[in-house]
C-alpha cells in the first residue's frame, strides 16, 4: 500500500487535486457548496463564536475613557431616546392600523367619492355632544357626518352625529340623540323623507309617520344620503318602540336608539367629499 | 509528513482565520493575516514535492471550506492554493528561501498570486467582482508576509519538521545515507 502510494506520480497528484478543483468549482452545485460550507459552520460553531465574540469584544471595546457623570448622562440620554423610539413605535403602529381600516373603509361601495378623515374623541363633556381631535386644518367642516370607527365592526359602522362646532385643530360633533339633531332618515322603505329629531335621554324620534306603514321593533333606520355629505345612505339607528301618537292617532310615534355605544367610542371618521 | 498532525494544525488554523484572526485586524475588517497562506508556503517550503501537493490542495480545501471568496461557492482556492504551491514547491529545488525577508516575500507573492487567482476563478464562475480586491491581493498578503516567518519556527516545531528548509534537508538525508 506504502510502496504503491509512493509510486503515485506527482504529475497525477497534481492533476488528481486540480481535477477535484475543477469539479467543485463547475460541476458541484453552489447550494450543495453552500451546504457543505454551513456543515463545517455548524460542526465547529463553539470555537468560531467563541472566535467571533473575541473579535466583537475587541471592536467594542472603548478606547476613550469618560468620566462618571458623562457615563450617567449618557445612560440618561439612552433611556430618554429609547422611550421617545418606544412611544414613536406605538404612534406608528396606531398610524397603521388607522390606516388599515380607512382603507378598508374607502373600499366600501358608495363611499369611493368621499374622503374619510380619522379623528380621536377627545371628550364627551355632555351626554349628546363630543369633541374630536380634528379641525379646520384636517378639512373639517360645520355640516358634515361623523362615522363611528371601530375595527371589530366595520361592516357595522353607522352615523353618530354631525359637525356643529370647528376650531382650528378640534369639532364638536352634536350626536344623533342631541335634543338639537335633526337628521333626513329613512325607515322601512319609505319613499318620503323623514327626519330623526333627538331626545336628549340617549334616543332619538322619527315623527309624522303614517300608521299605513309597518313599522317593527329592530326595523334599521338610515340617514339618508346628501350630496356633498354622504354619498350613500349610512345606518343610523334601529327602532326600539313604535307606538301610535297620543295627539294624532294615525302617524307612529317612532323611537330610535343609536346602533353603537355612544358613551365608549374612542375613535371616529368625519366624512368629506373628496370633490372639491 | 505527519497527516494527523497536519489536519489538526489545517482545522485548528482555519478556525482561527474565521473567527480570531479579525482581532488582529488593522485599520479595516479585511486587513488581517492569512494563517492558511502562511501554511500554504510553510509546507510548500519544508516537505517534500508529494506531500507539498497534497498538503496545498488540502489547504485550499479548507480555505474554501472556511472562508469563501464568494459565498457558495467552492473550488477557486483549491485550485490556486494547489496550483502554486506545487509551483513553489518545484522551485524550492532550485530556490530555498531560508532567510526571514525571503520567506516574507514569498509569502507576499504566494498571497498575492493566489488571490488573484482566486477572485478571477470566482469571476469566471460567478461574473461577480469581489469589492475587496485590493485587500485580498495586497494588504492581506503584506501583513502575512511580516507575520509569517516569525509562525514558521512554532508551526515548524508543531510538524517536526526543522527550520533548515527542504534542500538543507535532503542533503542531511543524503549524508545520513
Amino acid at each position: 500500500m506504502t510502496r504503491k502510494w509512493a509510486s503515485t506520480s506527482k504529475g497525477l497528484l497534481f492533476a488528481s487535486g486540480l481535477l477535484v478543483g475543477l469539479i467543485f468549482l463547475l460541476l458541484v452545485p453552489r447550494e450543495a457548496a453552500g451546504q457543505l460550507q454551513l456543515v463545517y459552520a455548524h460542526v465547529f460553531r463553539w470555537p468560531l463564536a467563541m472566535g467571533r465574540g473575541v473579535v466583537r469584544a475587541q471592536a467594542t471595546t472603548p478606547t476613550r475613557t469618560i468620566s462618571p457623570q458623562d457615563y450617567e448622562d449618557l445612560l440618561r440620554t439612552c433611556q430618554q431616546l429609547r422611550n421617545k423610539s418606544a412611544n414613536l413605535q406605538e404612534q406608528l403602529q396606531e398610524a397603521n392600523r388607522q390606516l388599515k381600516l380607512l382603507t378598508k373603509l374607502k373600499a366600501r361601495s358608495g363611499l369611493e367619492h368621499m374622503q374619510p378623515i380619522p379623528a380621536k374623541v377627545y371628550a364627551q363633556q355632555v351626554q349628546d355632544e363630543m369633541t374630536i381631535s380634528q379641525g379646520q386644518e384636517s378639512g373639517v367642516a360645520v355640516g358634515q357626518y361623523v362615522l363611528s370607527l371601530t375595527e371589530a365592526r366595520l361592516e357595522e359602522q353607522c352615523v353618530i352625529g354631525v359637525v356643529s362646532a370647528v376650531s382650528a385643530r378640534g369639532a364638536k360633533v352634536k350626536l344623533i340623540t342631541d335634543r338639537d339633531s335633526h337628521i333626513p332618515v329613512s325607515i322601512a322603505g319609505l319613499n318620503a323623507p323623514k327626519f330623526m329629531d333627538g331626545r336628549g335621554d340617549g334616543t332619538a324620534k322619527i315623527p309624522y309617520v303614517p300608521d299605513g306603514h309597518a313599522i317593527h321593533i329592530g326595523d334599521v333606520v338610515y340617514a339618508q344620503a346628501k350630496r356633498g355629505l354622504l354619498d350613500v345612505a349610512v345606518i343610523v339607528a334601529e327602532v326600539a318602540q313604535c307606538k301610535r301618537d297620543a295627539d294624532h292617532p294615525n302617524v307612529w310615534d317612532i323611537t330610535a336608539r343609536p346602533v353603537c355605544d355612544l358613551t365608549t367610542l374612542s375613535d371616529v371618521v368625519v366624512m368629506k367629499s373628496a370633490v372639491p | 509528513m505527519r497527516w494527523i498532525r497536519f489536519a489538526v494544525l489545517v482545522l485548528a488554523a482555519s478556525i482561527l482565520q474565521t473567527g480570531l484572526v479579525g482581532a488582529l485586524a488593522i485599520l479595516r475588517a479585511d486587513f488581517k493575516p492569512d494563517l492558511l497562506l502562511i501554511l500554504l508556503v510553510f509546507f510548500a517550503l519544508r516537505s517534500n514535492s508529494r506531500d507539498a501537493i497534497i498538503a496545498s490542495f488540502a489547504i485550499g480545501f479548507a480555505a474554501d471550506l472556511s472562508n469563501p471568496i464568494a459565498g457558495r461557492l467552492m473550488g477557486p482556492r483549491i485550485i490556486s492554493f494547489g496550483l502554486f504551491g506545487t509551483l513553489l514547491s518545484d522551485l524550492n529545488s532550485t530556490i530555498s528561501p531560508r532567510r526571514v525577508i525571503y520567506q516574507a516575500v514569498t509569502i507576499f507573492l504566494m498571497g498575492s498570486l493566489t488571490a488573484g487567482l482566486s477572485y478571477l476563478l470566482t469571476f469566471l464562475r460567478t461574473g461577480a467582482v469581489t469589492a475587496n480586491l485590493a485587500a485580498g491581493c495586497f494588504w492581506q498578503p503584506l501583513y502575512s508576509a511580516f507575520l509569517g516567518p516569525f509562525l514558521f519556527l512554532p508551526v515548524g516545531w508543531c510538524m517536526r519538521m526543522s527550520g533548515k528548509g527542504r534542500r538543507r534537508y535532503l542533503r542531511g538525508a543524503l549524508l545520513r545515507r
